[in-house]
């Protein structure tokens, strides 16, 4: 049996989001983490400003779906994540390394 | 006597005491987390009729459809639209929150489906919500972002509430 990686559930992960809501621009996971997947998803979906912190989902792993790590996502605002870039809104300890999917 | 602004607040209160629970709870039990959805939202749409004042207290407290109105209600509001989310928000909101009323014990018919209990279904077969309620599976799959868009939908209602019911 092939075991898929935390990045490559991701990746999976970040398309079948972008599916769902095709307003998502940019889809960031944190990279050094081998047993959850961390995301961060930017979407014009969710109108300008936001809660003003950010909120965190968590998914359990659902290995029949083809998810075998549990998954975290935060979604932001445009203008929330601009304000993660110039560091007044802070995302979750430990999110400091990301790459962007796709 | 207590005020109808004073059981708002309370409801209001508890709204945001259960959306901590499905915040501490994230998919680990969708089934559950549906539960828990419906409540916070039928207790913002009782805090903000009592607030408004136009609908007797009796009435309200005996509402389990109240939150869809509810969110009808503010969807029509173009400022409220926007500071809550974009259209795919609020299509997903308006989506959970009927299928939520709709399986409530008070009002799902008896083929179901049901938010609580199991149901025997029109083919005589017995289902149960953590198998079988759609709107819970859709909550715990982590190939869509329902739920967060959903708590990040309630959270800001929370956080705007009296701007928006005062």
């Amino acid at each position: 049996m092939v075991v898929k990686t935390v990045p490559e559930v991701a990746e999976e992960l970040a398309k079948a989001h972008v599916q769902d809501d095709p307003k998502t621009t940019d889809v960031y996971f944190v990279e050094g983490v081998d047993n959850e997947v961390r995301l961060v998803e930017v979407s014009d979906s969710l109108g300008n400003g936001g809660p003003g912190e950010v909120l965190p989902f968590r998914f359990e792993a659902q290995p029949k779906q083809g998810v075998p790590y549990p998954s975290v996502v935060v979604l932001l605002s445009q203008m929330e994540w601009a304000a993660v870039k110039n560091g007044e809104l802070k995302l979750p300890p430990g999110w400091d390394k990301l790459k962007k999917v796709g | 006597m207590a005020t109808d602004r004073e059981w708002a607040t309370a409801y209001l209160e508890q709204a945001q005491a259960d959306l901590l629970g499905v915040k501490a709870m994230g998919s680990a039990s969708p089934s559950a987390a549906a539960m828990l959805w419906q409540m916070v939202f039928e207790k913002y749409a009782k805090a903000a009729l009592l607030r408004q004042g136009s609908v007797p207290r009796s009435a309200v407290t005996a509402s389990h459809k109240a939150a869809s109105r509810m969110l009808q209600s503010l969807r029509r509001q173009k400022v409220v639209f926007a500071a809550l989310g974009g259209a795919k928000v609020w299509e997903d909101v308006l989506w959970v929150i009927g299928a939520l009323e709709t399986a409530h014990p008070q009002l799902a018919p008896p083929e179901g489906p049901r938010l609580e209990y199991p149901w025997e279904n029109t083919h005589g077969e017995i289902q149960w919500p953590a198998r079988d309620l759609q709107v819970a599976r859709a909550l715990g799959d982590s190939r869509r972002g329902l739920a967060p868009r959903l708590l990040r939908f309630a959270e800001l209602l929370g956080q705007q509430f009296d701007s928006m019911f005062p």
